[in-house]
């Protein structure tokens, strides 16, 4: 039993190298292992070099952030509310993210600056802060209702809300502006420098230490609110410190990469059936592994698929995430 | 020098959010003693059990817990002192026995919840108290209704509390079950010297394992044992509806429908 897990674990890992590696040999020019190499190890600048270190290497960095990231929020959101089904959009976290980006993209264009001059770190700060106004909502209500359905029912309201703004700024906003916008609702790894890449990955690590103390409360959860407070526990705050390191989690992953969907649903699932655990000792390790495979999976798939530029990782991600989250509903009205 | 009692309440009164919903509950328990609560729908047996558990406020009045008044405890304190047991408890597909006897061990485990050698030793002898023995690696969610319950009483053998707080520990299951986990926790009550207190609408089977019997009645709280409450004809004041009695001879009630 023991030995099953750690042979899981070790393939989950070897998995993950290998499309890593896989994903920096994938791109619009292909390059041979000779070249790779020397681009990564040795002193010479070169073009391929620069494609290698300045674009591939944060990408991929960036795909394995948000890999370990996504699947980790979600087990973490759908233990605290209950929901096989719940993740940081339910929630209304991402919408958060994404009004935070529409007011900052299309409403700075009213007071005429220029877009040349902002930065994706500039939309990244801004995505944050949406992310965590929406969480402080969310925490201010979660602390007057114990009911999780309540907060759920408020999470998809806010969404309503955000998403209504958000059209209403698509509506008045100039063509440019919204096409940034735009682009960054379709989510990428791609265009981010190490510098970002680094920021994303010092936000995820707090996220992700965070999860790793939450596991104990995470699995008392399990048992229901009285069970809970019989433990000695005191709910409010250990539900608090699983929506920080949530909103920690989602929200680099939202600012940085843009929304990305369906995944943070799926990948818990895939591990419960893979461990055939519920127990949060096995699964957090579990979601962080599974996830980086999946993301690099998703990265593979979006620059292989065509000869010219990317297809949106937004829709690889759905392609990959919604059979599995399918097949949950039906295994779970059987 | 008077015996401290494991529970005593002194002119006690429930309620939700400064709401009264029952009052003046005055009653004791001892450790090696069951104790059946009965009362009517909303009469607030649930929340006298999570009160004295610590899980809801009380409104006024005293809880003396092993004599010190129940202020003098903190949550985790008070929650080793008193392992409560809602009725019904999920079931967590592919959650194991083992996983939920290592939740027992909240403030036993490390910070990532593993536990020592120690508390596997207690775990192996509360599933064999309980005869759930081997049961370790099983699915809880697969397991029967009476077999989970066991499995949460084992939870708090685990816990190692002194006090067993049980709500409707046999609501769910059928009479041979019923009268199966009634006797086990009779059995912890004077094997392992625990105080349990159940709520049960089950007439027949509590009469027979408690020692005595608290009743949330219409016109007010009282108790007794159960030869004291029969002979006493206390079983009447439960319900507010005139045409229901206790008959004694029968050992159920009876309804006059009038004919």
């Amino acid at each position: 039993m023991k030995f099953k897990k750690t042979y899981i674990y070790i393939l989950l890992i070897l998995t993950a190298l290998t499309l890593s590696v896989i994903d920096i040999f994938t791109g619009s020019s292909l390059f041979s292992i000779k070249e790779t190499a020397q681009a990564l190890f040795s002193e010479e600048t070169s073009s391929i070099k620069k494609i290698i270190i300045d674009y591939r290497l944060p990408k991929i960095i960036a795909a394995i952030i948000a890999g370990a990231s996504i699947g980790l929020c979600g087990l973490q959101m759908q233990t605290l509310f209950k929901n096989p089904l719940a993740d940081p959009y339910i929630l209304g976290i991402s919408t958060g993210a994404g009004l935070g980006v529409a007011v900052f993209t299309m409403g700075i264009s009213f007071f005429g600056v220029s877009w040349n001059f902002l930065t994706n770190l500039g939309t990244a700060g801004a995505a944050l802060a949406g992310a965590a106004a929406i969480t402080m909502v969310i925490l201010y209500i979660s602390g007057k209702f114990k009911d999780t359905l309540s907060i759920l029912v408020f999470g998809i309201m806010i969404s309503g809300i955000g998403s209504a703004l958000i059209n209403l700024l698509q509506y008045w906003a100039p063509d440019p502006a919204l096409k940034t916008y735009v682009l960054w609702t379709m989510g990428s790894f791609s265009g981010l420098n190490i510098e970002e890449a680094c920021t994303m990955g010092i936000l995820a690590l707090t996220g992700i230490i965070l999860s790793v103390t939450n596991i104990k409360n995470l699995n008392a959860l399990l048992m229901g609110s009285d069970y809970v407070s019989g433990l000695g526990i005191n709910e409010k705050r250990i539900r608090k410190k699983i929506l920080i390191s949530s909103t920690l989690l989602a929200g680099s992953i939202t600012a940085f990469c843009g929304p990305i969907g369906f995944l943070g649903i799926a990948i818990p699932h895939v591990c419960r059936m893979i461990f055939r655990t519920a127990n949060h000792r096995t699964l957090v390790p579990a979601t962080i592994l599974a996830g980086i495979s999946a993301m690099l999976a998703t990265d593979i798939i979006s620059q292989s698929c065509t000869n010219s530029g990317i297809i949106p990782i937004n829709t690889i991600s759905a392609i990959l995430g919604i059979p599995v989250i399918i097949l949950i509903i039906i295994k779970n009205n059987k | 020098m008077t015996q401290e009692h494991a529970i005593e309440l002194k002119g006690l009164c429930i309620g939700y959010a400064g709401t009264e919903i029952y009052g003046n509950i005055t009653a004791h328990a001892d450790k090696g003693e069951m104790i059946c609560l009965i009362g009517a729908n909303g009469k607030g047996k649930s929340t006298l059990l999570k009160t004295i558990a610590g899980l809801q406020n009380k409104i006024s009045g005293e809880i003396l817990l092993n004599g010190k008044d129940d202020s003098f405890f903190n949550k985790k304190e008070r929650s080793t002192l008193i392992s409560f047991l809602p009725p019904r408890f999920p079931r967590i597909p592919n959650l194991k026995v083992m996983d939920i006897m290592g939740i027992n061990c909240y403030h036993k485990s490390n910070w990532i919840g593993q536990i020592k050698d120690s508390e596997k030793k207690a775990i192996t002898e509360a599933l064999g108290m309980t005869g759930l023995a081997g049961f370790e690696n099983r699915d809880s969610s697969k397991l029967s209704d009476g077999e989970l319950q066991r499995c949460m009483i084992a939870g708090s053998l685990v816990k190692d509390s002194e006090i067993i707080i049980f709500d409707e520990p046999t609501a769910f299951l059928d009479i041979s079950n019923k009268f199966h986990i009634s006797y086990l926790l009779k059995k912890l009550a004077y094997e392992k010297n625990k105080c349990i207190i159940f709520s049960s609408h089950d007439l027949q089977v509590s009469m027979d394992v408690s020692d005595r019997i608290w009743i949330m009645g219409n016109a007010g709280f009282t108790e007794g044992s159960p030869y004291e409450v029969l002979e006493g004809n206390k079983l009447n004041g439960i319900f507010s509806d005139s045409r229901i009695r206790y008959d004694k001879d029968k050992n159920k009630f009876v309804y006059n429908n009038g004919i």
